[in-house]
């Protein structure tokens, strides 16, 4: 940890490329212990990729993003591994193993601390599995802690998905739209339910969304990305109409950049 | 440009013979591309392949006549088995449950090894190149080597018997089953491991807890195939001497004690039957 009042997450500058295509313009922003920042953006805005790059599942072109004070960069190996203890991300697919029990797939999150040999016979503490169930008893779960996860439905899916990170207790916790494959009421109870983790124990929160609508009451402050670039950053309270139609703006067609030049040529 | 007008010249002959499509090929030039090869062409083709294989057949000094001479020697030789021998029965199935074993025991320990290098052989669980083409080299030499030709390494280095039949299954084995199982593991989901990698855990674990869930059925799957396949194999071993129901096969022979001989072959038949049974049934309930 590092001093009092200092953001949980630092993005600074980050940018990245898909063979070529630039999909990250230096994005900057911070975010404090117990803050929780929704993401909002059309889709292909690069919402997914700035997840990726702040936890390295890519590597990012350019910047920084600093985790309780670490760039997560520049790490490498041993390191990196023990700086994304303190990073947990919800994914877009939930990405369970298919064929583990819900409760199993939430010990996922605290596979780093189990002993090995525990870890191959896939017999985790009665302490570890105590703490897999509260997880799973705060999105509702619990009922389901033996079901195999394919048998789920996705929002349950998403659910356990949800319970897994909890179950991480990491500093900052990264949600790539969790809720777009929930139903209103389930979608509103995990947001709270981020919320509460957030407030309670002093847990930054980024999350992405596309119901604009679900942001009051959940973020304190809401950014805005569009074609890979930063175009909003303001409290939630201050969101206005004007903010969204500047993200969600269409993007200017080709065919109308080229008119005034076929115009001039006529 | 003349070819092309050649070439559709030539479709509606050929398409004919197939009888009534050619129509659509004169309609339809860049259909008419994709169509056979002229004939010409494909009577080139048809007799380099029917030189090739005559060629084929004298290498292989196929003799009809050799086998119109030896044809009745066999018949002769089934009226002269029948009926099979009952002397020594205990000690021939003594030898066929060796043959077992020793496929058994050598799909056991091709496992344990495939299991370890299967690891740094695949691509989604080993980013280093190095190290990867390192275990990739490993399996498939051994997979390379067939287990006949360990077993007769083996033999000169452990002595005959079992033994030396068993390391040889193992070896050839470890290769095959080695290189189906990183296989298997490649063609995992990517997320799940992502989400592993994401809490800070080391392959071990990740392997123990995400990996082997998601990829169990199917390596239990190679390996009962690859078990079904050894039997036969571990028959074939007997024959240089690493025991096992193989070498009574082959001594029987070399005495031409027939009735033994049938009951060897009953056996075999027997054995080989019950383990594909068994194993396909356990397969079938892999899920
Ligand atoms: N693996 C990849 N290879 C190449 N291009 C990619 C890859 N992943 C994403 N992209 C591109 O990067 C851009 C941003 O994608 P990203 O997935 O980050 O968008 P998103 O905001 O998450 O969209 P959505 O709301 O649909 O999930 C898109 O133009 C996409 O085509
Ligand atoms: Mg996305």
């Amino acid at each position: 940890m590092s001093e009092p009042g200092a953001p949980t997450l630092q993005v600074q500058g980050l940018g990245h490329c898909y063979a070529g295509a630039t999909v990250l313009h230096e994005v900057s922003f911070d975010v404090a212990p117990g803050e929780v920042v929704a993401v909002i953006g059309p889709s292909g805005a690069g919402k997914t990729t700035l997840f990726r790059a702040i936890t390295r599942l890519v590597d990012p072109s350019q910047g920084r993003a600093l985790v309780d004070g670490k760039d997560l960069v520049v790490l490498a190996g041993r390191e990196l591994a023990r700086a994304r203890r303190n990073v947990g991300l919800i994914f877009q697919q939930y990405n369970l193993v298919r064929r583990l029990s819900a409760i199993d797939n939430v010990v996922i999150g605290r596979l780093v601390h189990l002993p090995w040999w525990r870890a191959l016979l896939r017999c985790p503490t009665g302490e570890e599995r105590a703490l897999a169930l509260d997880c799973l008893e705060r999105v509702g779960m619990a009922p389901h802690a033996r079901a195999r996860a394919d048998t789920l439905s996705g929002g349950q899916q998403q659910r356990v998905a949800i319970a897994r990170v909890l179950a991480q207790r990491s500093s900052l916790l990264l949600a790539d739209e969790p809720v777009a494959s929930l139903d209103p009421t389930s979608a509103a109870s995990v947001l709270a339910a981020l919320r509460a983790v957030a407030r309670q124990q002093s847990i930054a929160v980024v999350c992405s969304l596309h119901q604009v609508d679900l942001i009051g009451g959940f973020a304190d402050r809401v950014i805005g990305l569009r074609d890979g670039e930063l175009v909003l950053d303001v409290a939630a309270a201050d969101l206005a109409d004007h903010h969204r139609a500047a993200v969600y703006r269409a993007r200017p067609e080709p065919s109308l950049d080229c008119e005034p030049a076929l115009s001039k040529e006529g | 440009m003349t070819d092309i007008v050649e070439r559709r010249d030539d479709l509606p002959a050929v398409e004919g013979d197939r009888g009534g499509v050619g129509s659509v090929g004169e309609h339809h030039p860049v259909r008419g591309r994709a169509s056979p090869l002229p004939r010409v062409r494909q009577a080139t083709v048809a007799l380099v392949a029917v030189a090739a294989f005559a060629l084929c057949v004298r290498l292989a000094e196929v003799d009809p006549r050799a086998l119109l001479e030896g044809l009745p020697k066999m018949a002769g030789w089934a009226v002269e088995a029948w009926p099979p021998s009952t002397q020594g029965l205990h000690e021939l199935l003594v030898r066929a449950a060796q043959t077992v074993a020793i496929a058994v025991v050598g799909t056991g320990l091709a496992v344990v090894a495939a299991l370890v290098v299967c690891i740094p052989a695949a691509r989604n669980l080993t980013p280093g190149r190095g190290v990867r083409a390192a275990a990739r080299s490993l399996l498939n030499a051994c997979r390379g080597v067939d287990s006949f030709v360990f077993a007769l390494l083996f033999v000169a280095a452990v002595g005959l018997g079992p033994f030396a039949g068993t390391l040889g299954v193992a070896f050839h084995t470890f290769g095959s089953m080695g290189k189906l199982f990183a296989e298997s593991i490649e063609g995992m989901p990517r997320g799940p491991l992502e989400a592993a990698e994401l809490t800070g855990a080391g392959r071990f674990r990740t392997v123990s807890w995400v990996v082997l869930p998601d990829v169990v059925p199917g390596l239990v799957s190679v390996a009962l195939y690859m078990l079904e396949f050894n039997i036969r194999a571990s028959i074939v071993l007997g024959v240089v001497g690493a025991g096992g129901i193989g070498q009574q096969l082959k001594n029987a022979i070399d005495l031409l004690d027939f009735p033994r001989l049938l009951t060897i072959i009953i056996i075999i038949f027997v054995m080989v039957a019950a383990v594909d049974t068994v194993s396909s049934r356990l397969r079938a309930h892999l899920r």
